[in-house]
């Protein structure tokens, strides 16, 4: 009796191997992404963060052009086209909001940035780009610190690997580095416009 | 019976032929199953990763052939979707594209219910492709996120937020496998039937040395010790059929010693009887002169005489009964029928011992039945004896008639007495040999043999004889003899009745035990009425 409770046994932990059919996985990760090459050259674009709905801060390139109109696309006066646009020109540009192709994709700024025309310094220091805005840094964000770091990092150099610290009417925050691989933190879509 | 419990223990569940079969049906299934569960599992895992991993490599290939101008435009990445789409390998999939708030897809439909949140979370949260089978509705689907990264000048790459799926149903695949298990199943299931042929093969072989040994024991229990089992093989079973073959012949010649010690001791017992008789004739006569002559003797001389001469007809009717009973055992009595008046005979056997006065009968007129007249005499005197001597008077004897049930007649002859009765307790034993219902009573007035000749007397008849105790307190003993003589499986009826022609008086072939029977009659004729032989109950 026992040996054919125990055959039965046998029979039933071989059940799970025959389950029949194709099983459903887990998630799987199969190597890296697909790279591909769709940035213009620095001298020619500035780089925008701006974020998508769910918080992440998404790359943005605009193409400088001396026609504005041409390009579709609002180049802030006084760049050139021999050297790359200047940080507080780029800054300045992402506190001017997403252009409409941009806001059609659903990108957009945090609200809690500072307002466009706000005024932007840059200095370098040690190798630390600080950013002084003529507004409160006290009440910004997470995400809205990544968009300017990110943001004025990038323009810094072409790595963006430069700390950033920010200064603003009200205090100074720690020095922080673009950290572009998207955080675990959960997509909440409140924050980004329409 | 026996036959019927036996098949009935063949197609019982827990038979060794069932139990056998079962095992290897069952060794058989689970090897059988395993091996296709594990071929099965293996050929599908190899089936499902050639294509995914197709699948996953080619996607990530065609993905990496985009160039979309950021911010995406959804009209021109659709234009892609499409091209991407058109080169699906290794089947045919849809491609889903997710950037910012867009949803754009290669299908009408801009997403996919197919992809899961977990799939979304980790191609928007990691830089790594991942893929998930995803079952939908019995369809599966292979399910591939792709992120697309951008380089950033610098030799480093970003996120460019830009993510796309391709969503592939495995119908293919999922036939392949249905056919696996197909395949699995129809390999098996021939195999569990193949297996029940060794099984059955396997169960008569352990099960014919069983049923023979059965057969074997069957026969011996029957009487038939010289069954022996023919021993083939070296196993266990051969061994077992060994060891009964020799027991058997070990128990056949015990049994075998045992009956001819028997035999030696009845032959033994005959002779001395028959040795005793002689002497014994001569020894009654001289008694019978000096019984005779006592009166002229002293008193004392006188009843020593007479003492000797009742003890020496005492023996004499001892060794006639010892005689009596010897042929019985050896079965060499028989029966010389003739068709007879039962109330006459009755009649005249009472007369002869001058009962009649003693005894009230019932005897009705004209029952004829085929008896052999002697030993007829010898069971109603024995049992009329029985009564007078054990029981009180008045004794009757009653005669009538029976029919069976098959219609064949039986002939009743009970005798009663008015005594006290027997006691249950000795009923079975009344007709034993030398049984002594009172062991105070060690003398008998009888030889102790006369109600056990009754019985063998009774049975070469055919009939039965039983005693009990009736309504009114005393014993009855009910002689039962079938009325066309003895019929029964001994055979001996037909044999006798055919002797029975050979000499008027039935004398025939008896070896002389109707002339011993007449020699103990005259000795019972010489002796007082109530001496005559019967049991001591």
């Amino acid at each position: 009796m026992r040996a054919r409770l125990r055959a039965a046994t046998a029979l039933a932990a071989l059940l799970p191997l025959t389950a029949c059919g194709i099983q459903e996985t887990d998630v799987i990760e199969a190597g890296g992404g697909a790279t591909v090459d769709v940035l213009p050259a620095r001298q020619v674009r500035m780089l925008l963060f701006f974020l998508s709905p769910d918080g992440q801060p998404i790359p943005s390139p605009r193409i400088l052009d001396g026609d504005a109109e041409a390009g579709g696309q609002r180049v802030p006066a006084g760049s050139t086209e021999a050297t790359p646009p200047s940080v507080e020109d780029t800054v300045a540009a992402l506190l001017s909001g997403p252009i409409p192709p941009e806001r059609h994709a659903g990108l957009g700024n945090d609200p809690s940035l500072p307002g466009p025309r706000t005024p932007v310094t840059v200095t370098v220091s040690d190798g630390t780009l600080v950013l002084d805005l003529a507004a409160s840094v006290d009440k910004l964000t997470e995400r809205a610190e990544r968009q300017l770091v990110c943001t004025a990092a990038y323009a810094q150099s072409a790595a963006g690997g430069a700390p950033v610290t920010l200064r603003g009417t009200d205090g100074t925050r720690a020095p922080a580095r673009c950290d572009l691989r998207p955080g675990p933190e959960p997509a909440t879509t409140g924050t980004a416009p329409r | 019976m026996t036959a019927a419990r036996t098949r009935l223990r063949r197609i019982a569940p827990s038979g060794l032929r069932t139990r056998l079969v079962l095992a290897f049906l069952l060794v058989a299934a689970v090897s059988a199953g395993t091996t296709a569960a594990l071929t099965y599992r293996e050929a599908r895992n190899a089936v499902l990763v050639s294509a995914q991993d197709t699948a996953v490599a080619s996607f990530r290939e065609q993905v990496g052939t985009l160039a979309p101008a950021l911010p995406v435009d959804p009209e021109t990445l659709r234009e892609q979707l499409y091209v991407i789409a058109s080169k699906a390998k290794p089947h045919p999939w849809i491609v889903f594209a997710e950037y910012g708030s867009l949803r754009v897809s290669s299908s009408t439909r801009p997403t996919s219910s197919v992809i899961t949140a977990d799939l979304r979370r980790a191609a928007l949260t990691t830089s790594h492709s991942s893929f998930e089978r995803v079952v939908k509705d019995d369809v599966p689907y292979l399910t591939i996120a792709v992120p697309v990264l951008t380089r950033d000048g610098a030799g480093g790459s970003m996120p460019t937020g830009l993510v796309l799926f391709a969503v592939m149903p495995m119908h293919d695949e999922q036939a392949g496998v249905e056919a696996l298990v197909g395949a699995a199943r129809d390999g098996a299931l021939p195999g569990l039937a193949v297996a029940l042929v060794p099984a059955l093969i396997a169960a008569r072989g352990v099960l014919r040395p069983v049923r023979e040994l059965r057969e074997a024991a069957r026969s011996m229990g029957s009487g038939r010790l010289d069954a022996r089992i023919k021993v083939s093989g070296r196993d266990e079973l051969a061994d077992l059929a060994r060891t009964f073959n020799e027991s058997a012949a070990e128990l056949e010649r015990s049994v075998g010693e045992l009956r001819q010690a028997e035999a030696r001791a009845r032959r033994f017992a005959s002779d001395v009887s028959h040795e005793l008789r002689t002497p014994l004739a001569g020894m009654l006569a001289v008694t019978e002169v000096l019984d005779e002559d006592a009166d002229g003797l002293d008193p004392d001389t006188a009843r020593a005489v007479r003492l000797v001469s009742a003890e020496t007809g005492k023996l004499a009717v001892l060794v006639e009964d010892l005689m009596e009973i010897s042929r019985f055992d050896a079965r060499a009595a028989e029966l010389n029928t003739d068709e007879v008046d039962a109330a006459e005979t009755i009649r005249r056997t009472l007369l002869h011992r001058n009962w009649t006065d003693r005894v009230r009968t019932e005897l009705p007129d004209g029952i004829r039945a085929r008896l052999d007249p002697r030993r007829f005499d010898v069971v109603v005197a024995n049992l009329v004896g029985n009564a007078l001597r054990h029981g009180s008077e008045p004794v009757t004897v009653r005669l009538g008639t029976r029919t069976a049930a098959d219609g064949a007649g039986t002939l009743v002859v009970e005798v009663a007495d008015s005594g006290p009765g027997i006691r249950p307790d000795v009923l079975p034993h009344v007709f034993d040999r030398f049984y002594k219902a009172d062991a105070a009573r060690t003398r008998s007035a009888g030889s102790g043999l006369g109600l056990a000749i009754t019985r063998e007397n009774v049975r070469l008849h055919g009939g039965t004889v039983r005693a009990g105790n009736g309504p009114a307190g005393g014993a009855v003993l009910t002689v039962e003899i079938p009325l066309g003589g003895p019929t029964g499986p001994d055979g001996s009826g037909a044999d006798e009745c055919g002797t029975d022609g050979s000499g008027p008086d039935g004398s025939g072939t008896d070896r002389g035990a109707h002339g011993s029977g007449a020699d103990a009659a005259a000795a019972r004729t010489g002796q007082a009425p109530g001496d005559t032989k019967g049991a001591t109950a």
